[in-house]
């Protein structure tokens, strides 16, 4: 499993590692003013994946236990934006935090029984555990079974629905960081190499594994909430739909699993050409894109982030015996 | 050395960083080239821009491709006869349809739909089904552009209070009324029904119209379940339904579930004495498939080929009946069309009539238009309410009768008797009332009408199983 990127990222909080990111977020920010509709809608899904892979990057990229339910806390948190909407008529955006809250809740409760199963056994169980909520919420009434809900037409604003995307992207973003360099990161990471002797070391893994799965699950429903607003229609096999949990594999694997830029690389790049390959070739597109996805994966196996880590690696190496050569002479 | 191996490392996590800045600028700019290179530039406009994605990947590809052929049938024959007038620019204009496809996807539609609406179409039709029709209508609304729906049957598309979306085709609490009425003029009539229905927003909406009308019509209801459309084995509910004493059984879904119904109740031996199934029957490929299994079963239509209503005035549109059309389509494609081709066709002569009679390109002045429109095209009436539901079509009941598929109500416009108990096909049983919807009724008391029961039978159309696809033995 190509899951053993270096989690540890490089640097602090210093000014030349923030001017980037700052400069990235202001361009976002500013985006909606300069650019059309379409590219707010553009901009706006491809915040949606950030978000999304990312949070699944935290759990899946941190402690290496392939979540293979991840759609399931999209889907909760869309049904749990909608139904505290229409049904509690809460404002939208605490109505996008309690469908972030109830899916970081059904993350914790399911992660009692199911986190204590390892390797492919927890795979099945969260792939089953989503396909069991998929039926559940397809015949329950109190959700409307079938039917669904569509957002009424008052509510819709793709820019204000933009800016908060954007704010649940940046959010997630910054929270895999902070995991990364606390004290939880550094259990996590022990319960990666090997979990056994973090656990003879007095880790506790199953809170440490649980607490990642309910952050992972809140950031995971924000963006479900935020993208179902957009949408306007949730429905259950479009809430529960296995191909989001795939296409947030395949984009954090593309840019690198544990690792923070990855999963935004590899949204940027497979949600683009997946955008501009669905509008140019209508029938082709999804035969290139598979193409495409079996072409990294064979030629960079540990993701972009892996090839940019040996380049860098290779390249201090260099400078290295270089300065050792000029220090003999 | 240590502030130097520093200053690397923070240089080498800047360049990263950069090289994301430099990715996020450059897929920014090559989308926004891409969409704005395909606006339209010129000063006047010479084209009439049409916009739409259809499902022709992931699990409805194959209606999609259906409606999107129609679709573009039509674009063709507009343009071959030499474009739309619009009388505010003097000139005829040409169609251009920009489709995109949406992989059954109601994502991909919100971000498809408001890359149309930037490319500057002129109108904007629905993609294939309910679902997909309602992630596009907050875009076309947000922007005040027309939205027609051609395959978008659920009920509640209509009741958003959407301004700008504008139904072709019978809403789906439509669809199983006609059955009933169908049943109900029997003799003997049937007593008890089955509902087995798919768990879907479609089927769902067909149900929740059809039960009340059935109990209104003294019908018992002695079976009443939804299945998961996905299932691939029904016989432990269909032998439930044995077991209960039904005669009829009324649901389904979709195309695979409808077959897949029919053979688990043949494997079970299960005699019923009507099956009426939606949309599986209707397409071509049912009776391919199951061969003299189909025999009898029923369909709730949109639109058969045998209909007429060419008698009927104002009549739009150069197709002059359902077999032209059966004829013309069948000739460009290679494959017999089902409703959803006629109704996607339709959909465009509805357009064009609007743009005609408006003389307009601004979808405010063509939806306005629509509100007052009041006529026929080879599909049907054309007439909506003040949510922009259609009202003024109507649905028609089809059987597979021998191999042909046959228009059984209403009897006005019936190429055959019903075949009942399609178990037992020696003897048809007469059919009693003449009760019937508004337009069907019009048809047979129109004075200028040829009387239709006797026209009727030069007017059936004989399925015959597409080139290229084998009868499979069943």
């Amino acid at each position: 499993m190509a899951l053993d990127g270096n989690m540890k990222e490089k640097g602090g909080l210093s000014i030349g590692n923030l001017i980037p990111w700052i400069a990235v977020a202001a361009l976002l920010a500013v985006a909606p003013y300069i650019v059309n509709a379409a590219l707010v809608s553009f901009l706006f899904f491809f915040l949606m994946w950030v978000a999304l892979s990312q949070s699944f990057n935290l759990f899946t990229g941190l402690t290496g236990y392939v979540n293979f339910g991840f759609v399931v806390f999209y889907g909760l948190g869309g049904y749990g934006m909608t139904l505290s909407l229409l049904r509690l008529n809460l404002p939208i955006y605490l109505a996008l935090l309690v469908g972030g809250l109830i899916a970081a809740a059904f993350a914790m409760v399911v992660s009692l029984p199911v986190l204590r199963l390892r390797g492919a056994y927890f795979a099945i169980a969260m792939l089953s555990l989503a396909q069991a909520v998929f039926v559940i919420f397809d015949n329950w009434n109190f959700v409307n079974s079938a039917t669904g809900y569509t957002i009424p037409v008052q509510y819709y604003n793709p820019q204000l629905q933009y800016y908060a995307m954007l704010v649940i992207a940046a959010a997630t973003c910054l929270a895999v960081y902070l995991v990364m360099h606390s004290k939880l990161g550094l259990a996590l990471r022990a319960i990666k190499q090997n979990e056994e002797a973090a656990v003879s070391l007095g880790v506790n893994s199953t809170l440490y594994k649980s607490i990642t799965l309910a952050i992972s699950g809140f950031f995971a429903g924000l963006a479900g909430g935020a993208a179902i607003w957009a949408i306007t229609i949730i429905d259950p096999p479009s809430a529960f739909d296995t191909t989001v949990t795939l296409t947030v594999i395949s984009m954090t694997m593309l840019g690198g699993f544990g690792t923070l830029l990855g999963p935004i690389i590899g949204s940027a790049i497979l949600y683009s050409v997946e955008y501009y390959l669905g509008l140019t070739y209508p029938y082709l597109h999804l035969i290139i894109f598979g193409a495409i996805i079996i072409g990294t994966v064979l030629a960079m196996p540990h993701g972009i982030m892996g090839v940019l880590r040996e380049y860098f690696l290779k390249g201090r190496v260099a400078r290295a015996t270089e300065e050792e050569i000029k220090v003999k002479e | 050395m240590t502030s130097r191996f520093f200053f690397r490392r923070a240089i080498s996590t800047a360049a990263v960083a950069a090289i994301v800045v430099v990715l996020v600028i450059v897929v920014v700019a090559g989308v926004y080239i891409y969409t704005t290179s395909s606006k339209p530039k010129t000063s006047g406009p010479s084209v009439i821009t049409i916009g739409m994605t259809m499902p022709l990947s992931g699990s409805l590809a194959s209606d999609g491709q259906m409606s999107l052929d129609g679709l573009k049938m039509w674009a063709q024959d507009v343009n071959s006869s030499g474009g739309i007038p619009v009388s505010s620019l003097g000139k005829s204009l040409p169609v251009k349809l920009i489709y995109y496809d949406d992989g059954s996807n109601t994502q991909t539609v919100a971000t498809d739909y408001a890359q149309l609406v930037t490319q500057g179409v002129n109108f904007l039709i629905a993609p294939y089904s309910s679902p997909l029709t309602l992630a596009a209508a907050p875009i076309a609304e947000a922007h005040h552009i027309l939205l027609l729906s051609h395959g978008g049957a659920s009920d509640s598309i209509w009741a958003k209070g959407y301004q700008y979306v504008v139904g072709v085709l019978s809403p789906g609490s439509q669809y199983m009324i006609p059955v009933i009425d169908m049943l109900n003029s029997l003799n003997p009539k049937p007593t008890n029904i089955a509902f087995f229905f798919g768990n879907d927003p479609f089927s769902l909406s067909v149900m929740k119209a059809v039960e009340p009308y059935a109990l209104s019509k003294g019908f018992k209801i002695v079976f009443n379940q939804t299945y998961q459309e996905s299932a691939t084995d029904f016989t432990p509910q269909l032998s439930q339904i044995a077991s209960t004493g039904a005669q009829v059984l009324i649901g389904g879904a979709h195309f695979v579930d409808g077959e897949t119904i029919m053979r688990n109740l043949n494997s079970l031996g299960v005699k019923l004495d009507l099956v009426s199934l939606l949309v599986a029957p209707d397409d071509p490929h049912f009776l391919a498939d199951l061969g003299p299994l189909a025999n009898g079963v029923t369909v709730p239509s949109q639109w058969e080929p045998n209909l007429d209503f060419s008698k009927f005035s104002p009549y739009f549109g150069n197709i002059a009946n359902g077999q032209q059309f059966y004829n013309r389509f069948m000739s460009l494609y290679g494959i017999a069309p089902n409703y959803e081709a006629a109704e996607a066709y339709a959909t465009g002569l509805v357009l064009e009539k609007a743009i005609i009679d408006s003389g307009s390109l601004n979808s405010t002045v063509v939806r306005q238009q629509l509100s007052s429109e009041n006529f026929y095209t080879f599909y049907g009436h054309f007439q909506i309410d003040s949510t922009g539901k259609q009202i003024g079509h109507t649905m028609v009941v089809a059987q597979w009768q021998n191999g042909t598929k046959q228009t059984i109500w209403p009897s006005s416009v019936a190429t055959a008797q019903p075949l009942y108990p399609a178990s037992l096909p020696s003897q048809p049983v007469s059919v009693m009332s003449q009760s019937s919807s508004s337009v069907f009724s019009q048809l047979s008391m129109n004075p200028v009408s040829i009387p239709y029961q006797q026209t009727a039978s030069a007017l059936v159309t004989t399925y015959q199983v597409p080139t290229g696809q084998s009868t499979k033995p069943s």
